[in-house]
């Protein structure tokens, strides 16, 4: 396979012949690894979704303020942006990283406030300021915020606030937490019931095969979100907001493991044939350990990429479910609970900024699928 | 300039005999509209002096007098918007609200009523020579029929209307002409007047005995074979879907043979899959102009069945809508609304809301859990909780500034306000709430630093809401940080209106937040935010069942059974200023005892009418029991050629 | 070919079969019934329904059966052609689930035929140029449709679409040809407006498909056979579509297998935002209000949908392919 590489100069070159000649005696991981670097989208994708989920580690920290915190000044303000420089009073400019500060008037025929950004009003911003008081994963607690204003009860809405004059950005890093979680722990639950499932279906073939593919074939033939929408109807209305977050969890997984189920068979198939698995059952290696040492670790790369792209999927679904008001419910902030706000004339005409959450899912949706793209080509390394 | 036109009819119609002059002095020029021409040439119609009858009721403009001709077009949300339509054009009862809804009652399909002293007879008279619309005449049978053979059948009143019951007693009709009968009781019914002209009272002249009769076992033997001829289960399904029965089935909106008298006439019925519903000017319709022009102005009317509330806006915007004043007449669509006037060739008129609060925020006093219903039964934690909210913050987010912070009480002004009931406990002061909380024993702290309940437990607040109901949820999630600040565990569960009154109706939720209801003239007929008094008293929905006779309420203490009481004096009471006089008496208890606690004053709404669309009223009230746009007379809107 | 037919058919029934039972499974696990949804609906407008009333709405409908019971009774009815009655309409479900379904499957089948007409071109394009720019733009733009969810964008184009277009409102039909006889004018506004749904749910499948047929050209494009017949000297276009195309093609055309369901999934929230007369928006206010065989009918429906689908796309392929039908 002919990844496109740059035009290398000598140096490079040298470097990828060295390379090469290790390669001879690499493990099957290096091999991929090697393979996956040159995939340019893919590893920066790999670098992207990495990020996201550091995002999703330490929310509480990068958020500028707490999600839930409304301002009845900031009904739907619209985003400030940084600017480095401010006039110094004596005709120059000084460094002072900075917002700029709103003329609010309320119109009160259209009940509404207009926000006129005022260059006189400056309000300074740092890194690593007090703010809003939280608990770290609930360890500790703190008030140190990355990034925020450095008198906290002024406004820093750097993509604007909605309708309660919440900061937007603070919660659509809060919301990756959720989102993202979903699509991990998600795929991690249709991991473990596809593996299973998969592994049995084609490790021992025949009849049990064939029931497992009729089943798989039956859940793959169902429209799933009538199926969602039905399941997420069902859930008893007083569950807390956590318990519905586990149970949508397990919705989108009860569909999900198909596809990686199907992979597991895919690959247990042919795997069953090879001299190496013949040979280690010849030696009376017990089934179990034949399975996990055996077979698996050739699988690992197959089932990551395989997860990989099932994560983007989840986190769509969870966004349609919330949109159809049938997801997570507030106070709990997830991308598809804010893109909720989008769905309305309000939202297109007049603040057009709650569109934001959208361009994060896609931004995250297209990563991970780029990078579950470039796994998927690297999995195999031995190939051409 | 319109108002005064306004007032100057109101004072003509006072007088029912001056209207009844009037008719008959107009009798032989009536106009009708030019499509009915084509159909009274070729005898397919009477002319149109015959069809209005000799004392046809006069309908003043908004405005000015109409022209004949155009489409109305309307939107509808969901599968279940029947009441559009009833609000559109099914308002047609014996007695009707004023414009303004002082509380005086005009003439409608009752040219005059009369009342005995103690309030148990009520006299009606009918016009004479008023038709169906399928031409056969209106009479007192009509109506005898609904009460005589329609509302004692079990299978078609399985739940009795309680306006019309006086102690559990279904009334009784005597007729004396075609034209004149009496409903009567054998106890007093001081406010069966109000509501026979509140949207309950179109139940009485919505059936038609000539063809309803049809489907009865009682009238036509062969009422089961045409049944189950028709696929239905027994007579009384196939009855519900031939002619509807109560003003909420959605059947009425179905079947086009079913006379009315109504000024439209449905063509495509309201059915599930329909993309859109559309009616037809009724010739037979017994309303005139002041210039004798037979009312409907306008020759049809269509509405779009729309799935979600966002089309209907963008229906709009895009000088598809003429009239909008339901789905989407919330503050938060204003901005888009103005924003759009020009382009989409509208304008906005304001619909006042006299309902008693903007959110009401009802402690469950009669909670399931004894604990609990310990905590919030005590005065002194709901005053607690009320001083915890800060309502100008609240009302600057939820309503733009617009409001006034108030507890749940009849809108000031009213002739029902009461200042106290209205103005207690509104300051936010947490550390009052808190010392409050703290000296009621609330004391305790639990290792999340909130309060403990008596018996050890953690005092967990769930605030029910509904997305769908306005800003109910935003509203519980200020609640919920506020509370919080007072060591208060409020939770915010949002859920759909099922599960909400499931828990309602078993008693099982802790804070439920429901809009505030009747809150102007209304507030005599529905008290429910004053007391607890029926289902809907979301703070004591025990003793609220125990009033209306449903299985599982709870007697009532003492200063409840006080405040019925007063309330029964007043439906025996046939004087309006001592009803008002009682009222005040109810809402001193409702202030003593302070059920439940408000936000903001009900901002108002608004209606979004298209520039084409002449005679729609500006400032008028909006409430269920003034199902507004039906007391504003919308056949006399007219579209401008 | 009858016989593979036939056989085909007779596979479907157990899958209708535990398509119902499933289906009837997830209409029954909400808690409550259409009896308590009725009571609060009419609560709003301050009516109280008793429990007597409760009861007899219960006993009219059947609700206090058994379980079994009332999955006989529904399978039973659905094989006599009885879908239940509609609570909510007060109507037998079978006046109006079939217009729906109807406009569902044509907006499906539409968007696949227009999937495939895109994707196909796309696809060999991006084979035979791997690593093009093209190729690349194209991989991209695919996935761009993949990852944006599908009613952000539904809402947007509505609003561009009747704002800046005039094209009226939602709907798949202006008010005006909505009873009119067919004509070239109800074409067109049908097309005006079906545009937007099949636009957005296209997007979503269509790089998958783009990649599908990229990679099952790119597998055929190594095989001898390529070699020798580009040795015999034919020209390069006509070879690639004369040969590797049509044996790629087949794997394409049986991906509407998977490919039917999302749309369907997809057709649900999109009709929704843009109120079309589809089964999604009354499948999903028939969940959200219990009313259990309107949504049981529609949810079977849309599993049959697939189904048929699937047994057709077979058919082709079986036509085309002689050697599936002996596999």
């Amino acid at each position: 396979m002919t990844a496109p590489v740059p035009p290398s100069d000598g140096a490079d070159l040298l470097d990828r012949q060295t390379a090469a000649g290790s390669l001879h005696a690499a493990g099957q991981w290096a091999l991929i690894w090697h393979k996956f670097r040159r995939h340019k989208v893919a590893y920066a994708s790999l670098i992207l979704v990495g990020l996201i989920y550091l995002v999703a580690l330490f929310a509480e920290a990068l958020a500028p303020s707490d999600p839930g915190k409304f301002d009845p000044r900031y009904t739907f303000a619209p985003p400030q942006a940084i600017s480095l420089f401010a006039p110094d009073g004596a005709g120059g400019t000084r460094f002072v990283p900075h917002v700029t500060g709103f003329d609010i008037t309320l119109d009160q025929q259209s009940f509404r406030r207009v926000f006129v950004p005022d260059p006189d009003q400056i309000i300074p911003i740092g890194l690593f300021v007090r703010g809003d008081p939280y608990r770290m994963w609930g360890l500790f607690d703190t008030d140190l915020h990355l990034i925020g204003p450095l008198d906290p009860g002024q406004p820093m809405f750097l993509l604007g606030a909605d309708r309660l004059g919440r900061d937007l950005l603070s919660r659509i890093i809060h919301g990756t937490r959720v989102s993202m979680s979903i699509g991990l722990v998600g795929v991690g639950l249709s991991l473990f019931i596809g593996m299973v499932l998969g592994g049995v279906s084609g490790y021992y073939g025949g009849l049990t095969d064939r029931a497992i593919q009729r089943v798989i074939e039956f859940i793959r033939s169902i429209p799933t979100i009538p199926l969602w929408l039905g399941l997420a109807a069902a859930m008893p209305k007083e569950w807390p907001p956590l318990q519905v977050y586990f149970a949508i969890l397990v919705i989108l997984s009860l569909v999900g493991w198909t596809e990686i189920a199907r992979v597991v068979r895919g690959r247990f198939l042919s795997l069953r044939t090879e001299d190496f698995v013949i040979a280690a059952r010849l030696d009376g290696v017990s089934e179990y350990r034949l399975i996990m040492t055996h077979m698996m670790p050739s699988l690992y790369s197959h089932i990551i990429a395989a997860i990989t792209l099932a994560i983007p999927n989840m986190i769509l679904a969870e966004t349609a479910l919330s949109f159809l008001g049938l997801g997570l419910q507030p106070p709990i902030v997830s991308w598809g609970v804010l893109l909720q706000d989008t769905q309305n004339l309000r939202a297109i005409t007049q603040a057009p900024w709650l569109f934001a959450p959208g361009v994060v899912v896609v931004v995250a949706v297209l990563a991970l699928n780029f990078l579950g793209d470039g796994l998927r080509d690297a999995a195999d390394p031995y190939e051409k | 300039m319109n108002i005064v036109k306004q007032s100057v009819w109101r004072a003509a119609l006072a007088g029912t005999a001056f209207v009844a002059l009037m008719g008959a002095a107009w009798a032989q020029d009536y106009n009708q509209a030019p499509m009915l021409d084509p159909l009274v040439a070729d005898g397919t119609l009477p002319p149109v002096a015959d069809r209005l009858g000799a004392n046809p009721r006069i309908v003043a403009p908004v405005s000015e007098v109409g022209v004949y001709g155009g489409t109305f077009r309307g939107g509808m949300v969901g599968g279940n918007d029947r009441n559009l339509l009833l609000k559109f054009t099914g308002y047609e009862p014996l007695l009707a609200w004023d414009r303004d809804w002082t509380g005086a009652v005009i003439p409608n399909v009752a040219e005059s009523y009369a009342v005995n002293a103690d309030s148990t007879r009520f006299t009606f008279t009918l016009r004479d020579g008023m038709h169906w619309s399928d031409g056969t005449p209106f009479t007192a049978d009509d109506i005898a029929f609904f009460i005589q053979d329609i509302l004692p059948d079990p299978l078609l009143f399985p739940s009795k209307p309680t306006w019309l019951l006086v102690d559990g007693e279904l009334p009784g009709i005597e007729i004396t002409s075609p034209t004149e009968f009496t409903i009567y009781w054998s106890k007093p019914n001081g406010l069966f007047i109000s509501n026979v002209a509140s949207v309950f009272g179109t139940q009485l002249t919505m059936l038609n005995k000539a063809y309803c009769s049809q489907f009865l076992p009682s009238y036509n033997p062969q009422a089961e074979a045409i049944a189950a001829a028709a696929g239905a289960a027994d007579w009384s399904e196939h009855m519900v879907n031939m002619c509807g029965v109560g003003i909420e089935n959605i059947q009425r909106w179905r079947n086009p043979d079913r006379p009315t008298i109504e000024a439209f006439l449905i063509t495509e019925p309201y059915e599930a899959g329909a993309t859109r519903v559309a009616f037809a000017r009724n010739p037979w319709y017994w309303k005139v102009d002041t210039a004798s022009n037979q009312l409907p102005y306008i020759d049809a009317a269509t509405f779009s069945v729309n799935a979600d509330g966002q089309t209907v806006i963008l229906g709009v915007l895009a000088g598809e809508i003429d009239f909008e004043a339901r789905h989407t007449t919330t503050a938060a669509n204003l901005p888009v609304y103005v924003e759009g006037q020009e382009a989409g060739n509208f304008h906005i008129v304001t619909r006042a809301r006299p309902i008693s609060n903007a959110m009401s925020v009802g402690f469950n006093l009669t909670s399931a859990d004894p604990v609990k219903r310990e905590i919030f039964g005590a005065r002194d934690f709901r005053i607690a909780m009320s001083h915890a909210i800060d309502r100008q913050a609240m009302i600057d987010v939820l309503y733009f500034g617009v409001g006034e912070p108030k507890q749940i009480a009849p809108i000031a002004g009213s002739v029902v306000a009461n200042d106290r009931l209205a103005n207690q406990y509104l300051d936010y002061d947490t550390d009052l709430a808190n010392r409050m909380l703290d000296e009621m024993g609330l004391d305790q702290r639990g290792s999340n630093g909130l309060r403990l309940m008596p018996d050890g437990r953690p005092l967990v607040v769930s605030i029910n809401a509904i997305p769908a109901l306005g800003n109910a949820v935003d509203v519980g999630e200020l609640l919920v940080q506020y509370w919080q600040k007072v060591g208060i565990d409020a939770r915010l569960v949002s859920m759909d209106r099922t599960r909400f009154f499931e828990e309602i109706r078993a008693s099982q939720h802790d804070v439920a937040l429901w809009p505030g209801t009747s809150g102007g003239i209304d507030a005599l007929l529905n008290p429910e935010d004053y007391m607890p008094f029926s289902e809907g008293s979301i703070f004591g929905v025990k003793w609220g069942q125990y009033r209306v006779g449903v299985a599982g309420g709870e007697a009532p203490p003492a200063y409840l059974q006080d405040q019925w009481n007063l309330y029964e004096q007043i439906k025996a009471s046939a004087d309006p200023e001592r009803q008002l006089a009682l009222f005040q008496q109810i809402l001193e208890i409702s202030a003593e005892q302070f059920y439940g606690l408000g936000i903001s004053s009900a901002q108002p709404s608004f209606a979004v009418v298209s520039n084409r669309l002449g005679n729609v009223p500006d400032g008028t009230p909006s409430a269920w029991l003034y199902p507004d746009p039906g007391p504003e007379n919308p056949e006399q809107f007219y579209i401008k050629p | 070919m009858l016989r593979y037919i036939v056989q085909r058919l007779l596979g479907m029934i157990p899958a209708m079969f535990a398509i119902s039972l499933l289906t009837f499974v997830i209409i029954q696990l909400p808690p409550g019934d259409f009896a308590s949804t009725y009571a609060a609906q009419l609560a709003e407008t301050g009516v109280t329904v008793d429990d007597a009333a409760m009861q007899a709405l219960r006993d009219r409908y059947g609700l206090g059966d058994g379980l079994m019971v009332q999955y006989a009774k529904w399978v039973g009815g659905i094989l006599r052609g009885d879908f239940g009655i509609s609570f909510e309409w007060n109507q037998p479900v079978n006046q109006l689930i079939w217009q729906r379904m109807g406009m569902t499957a044509l907006i499906s089948v539409m968007t696949l035929l227009v999937m495939w007409i895109i994707s196909l071109p796309i696809g060999i394009y991006s084979a035979v140029f791997k690593y093009s720019v093209t190729d690349y733009i194209a991989s991209v733009l695919g996935f761009l449709g993949m990852a944006t969810p599908n009613f952000l964008v539904a809402i947007v184009l509505l609003y561009i679409s009747s704002m800046w277009f005039g094209v009226s409102v939602g709907g798949l039909l202006s008010p005006d040809y909505v009873k009119a006889p067919l004509s070239w004018g109800k074409l067109v506004d049908f097309l005006s407006h079906a545009w937007i749904p099949v636009f957005v749910l296209g997007t979503s499948g269509t790089a998958a498909l783009i990649r599908v047929m990229r990679a099952n050209l790119l597998d055929e494009l190594h095989k001898p056979y390529v070699e020798t017949a580009r040795a015999k000297g034919l020209s390069e276009t006509r070879l690639i579509l004369r040969y590797p195309v049509r044996v790629a093609i087949n794997p394409f055309i049986s991906t509407v297998g998977w490919v039917l369901p999302a749309l369907i999934s997809g057709e649900l929230i999109v009709s929704t935002v843009l109120n079309l007369p589809t089964a999604g928006p009354l499948l999903l206010q028939a969940l959200k209000s219990q009313d259990m065989y309107l949504a049981g009918a529609l949810i079977l429906l849309s599993g049959g949908l697939v189904l048929i689908g699937t047994l057709v796309s077979d058919v082709l392929l079986a036509l085309s392919d002689p050697r599936i039908r002996l596999s």
